[in-house]
């Protein structure tokens, strides 16, 4: 029987493994496609992609090693990823219809200030002024997602939606009670790990959402 | 500062509270929980002190108190009435008479905006605490100042304020944040729409049958029998194989919800339906009669109760609550699977709530 910390464990790999293709990878293809690198970019992209889809952790894993073989360096994987979500490839979670632009303009929001933490963890004040704009980024996020339960027409997608905001909700607890831990011991690497969780939610919803809007009425 | 020690009977007074101290400023529990007491003397109270007196400076500080001696507002010589407890934690920080302990200043954490040392001579250490009402918005502060023998002491006094500002303010932080997250938890129109988002998921994904009833009884008088510990549940879960993971998570959403949205006095008349129910009465007025009990506004309750509906009462459950649930909620999908008891007997696992 698994413990609630193995479960937690599970969950942080889920949400670094769904950010690894979107913040590392496809910004690195973006970068040597810049830099007239002779590269196939779509072709590698589209082989991660397809191999992450059947072998789930595949870039995880894949990152994962890179980061073994460079141990010297001490690289965080957590706070990497968290990091590089200034780099992240936006198409992916951006939802085109005009009616989630304010939806696509608070995610992205809240991710760009949850990938400034660790710039601002170690000084005190600006932290808290930092987590003060995340709750404040958080609650536009969820009124964004809630004035979307007003405009839809679709029960289903509403429940889809309600259930994704529920996880969110649940993951914007664990990030405030990771942060409450680290003002008590001081471990950063949790706080990086809680919130790339909440930016891998973030993303699930829009996701979601894409999935089932963009190419329907809703 | 000129000060007489009287040392007569000092020895009667308490023992502070300020042993291991350095532990005491680790623990934001312990800050927002308790207080620390150091010693210290009280000067006096500087009050409506021009903002253009920068207190931070040495020679300015001084010569704001020598000017007030002059003016006796500051006394010239300190004695055993000037003894006092620094008594701090992250809300308030109170000057206290050290031998009769009467309240002689209280300042909310949040009012100081600077704390300053000077030290006047060896033995002399003069600690100013400027605050002021945050909400003013005049030209005006106060200070509050005390004198203790020893820098050591000086800066123990600066170090546990600072660290009390700071884990108020880390406190307020994350009061702001949990504010955010606990605002949404309770949004009455989310939980409604997510009792048909969780039912749907549930009867579409895991497909439950609720067949062994009296599993489902035993579960539900568990419960009832002021037993919410997870513990005893777990225990009666492994005895009662027969019912799946699904089955249970229904059952306790269903007790959780009751509980969560009736009163004490809903939530016995609700019961007390169910057992009518049971012994004999019909469901369809068991169904008006807890209408009555949760209203129409609370409607989304009869969702949680549709996987406890018998199989031929199902058809007269589902236009019952087309007609009355708000059609911004009630999806006819919830009722596409058939996850109903199979048994026809009355749910009588509900009937002890």
């Amino acid at each position: 029987m698994s413990t609630d910390n193995e479960n937690l464990t599970i969950v942080s790999e889920t949400a670094l493994a769904s950010l690894i293709l979107p913040n590392l990878i496809t910004p690195a293809l973006d970068k040597m496609e810049k830099d007239d690198v002779p590269i196939e970019k779509s072709n590698i992209r589209n082989v991660f992609a397809k191999v992450d889809s059947l072998l789930p952790n595949f870039a995880y894993d894949f990152i994962a090693e890179l980061v073994k073989i460079n141990e010297a360096k001490n690289i965080n994987l957590n706070e990497m990823i968290l990091r590089s979500e200034k780099l992240a490839s936006s198409d992916e979670y951006v939802i085109k219809r005009p009616e989630f632009k304010e939806l696509n303009v608070r995610a992205k929001q809240l991710k760009l200030i949850l990938s400034r933490i660790p710039d601002e963890i170690n000084d005190r004040k600006a932290f808290l002024e930092t987590i003060k704009e995340i709750a404040a980024a958080i609650k536009k996020k969820l009124d964004a997602v809630n004035n979307l339960f007003e405009t839809m027409q679709s029960m289903e997608i509403k429940q889809i939606l309600d259930v994704r905001k529920r996880e969110f909700v649940k993951y914007s607890k664990q990030f405030s009670n990771t942060l409450k831990a680290f003002f008590r011991q001081g471990q950063c690497d949790e706080v990086y790990s809680a919130a790339n969780c909440l930016i891998s939610q973030t993303n699930l919803i829009l996701k979601t959402l894409k999935q089932h809007c963009e190419n329907s009425p809703y | 500062m000129n000060k007489v020690n009287l040392k007569t009977n000092i020895n009667q007074r308490r023992q502070l509270k300020n042993h291991n101290l350095e532990l005491m400023l680790t623990s934001s529990e312990y800050l927002l929980e308790d207080f620390v007491e150091l010693e210290a003397q009280y000067i006096g109270h500087l009050a409506q002190v021009s903002k253009k007196f920068d207190i931070t400076n040495k020679i300015i500080l001084l010569n704001l108190m020598k000017d007030a001696q002059s003016q006796s507002i500051l006394p010239k010589i300190l004695t055993r009435a000037n003894d006092s407890i620094f008594r701090i934690n992250a809300y308030i920080l109170e000057i206290l008479n050290r031998d009769t302990e009467k309240m002689i200043h209280g300042i909310p954490v949040h009012n100081i905006s600077n704390i300053c040392y000077a030290k006047e001579t060896e033995n002399s250490h003069i600690i100013a605490v400027q605050h002021g009402d945050t909400y003013q918005q005049n030209e005006f502060f106060n200070v509050l100042l005390l004198v203790v023998n020893s820098k050591n002491e000086a800066e123990n006094i600066c170090q546990l304020l600072k660290r009390c500002f700071e884990v108020l303010y880390i406190e307020r932080t994350m009061s702001l944040l949990d504010q955010v997250v606990g605002d949404e938890t309770m949004s009455h129109c989310s939980s409604s729409v997510s009792v048909v988002a969780r039912r749907n998921r549930m009867n579409r994904n895991h497909n439950i049958k609720l067949k062994n009833f009296d599993d489902v009884k035993s579960i539900i008088s568990l419960k009832i029998n002021n037993s919410t510990d997870k513990k005893d549940l777990k225990k009666e879960h492994t005895r009662s194989e027969s019912l799946n993971d699904s089955a249970y998570e229904t059952i306790e959403d269903f007790i959780n919800q009751l509980r969560r949205e009736l009163n004490k006095k809903e939530y016995e008349a609700f019961g007390l339906a169910l057992a009518q129910w049971q012994k004999g009465e019909q469901f369809d007025k068991f169904c008006m009669k807890a209408l009555e009990i949760v209203g129409y506004n609370r409607i989304h309750i009869f969702i949680g109760l549709k996987p406890f509906v018998p199989k031929d009462n199902l058809e007269w459950f589902k236009n019952f609550l087309k007609v009355n649930y708000d059609e911004q909620l009630y999806s006819a999908e919830s009722f596409n699977s058939d996850s109903s008891f199979d048994s026809d007997s009355i749910p009588e696992t509900l009937v002890k709530i």
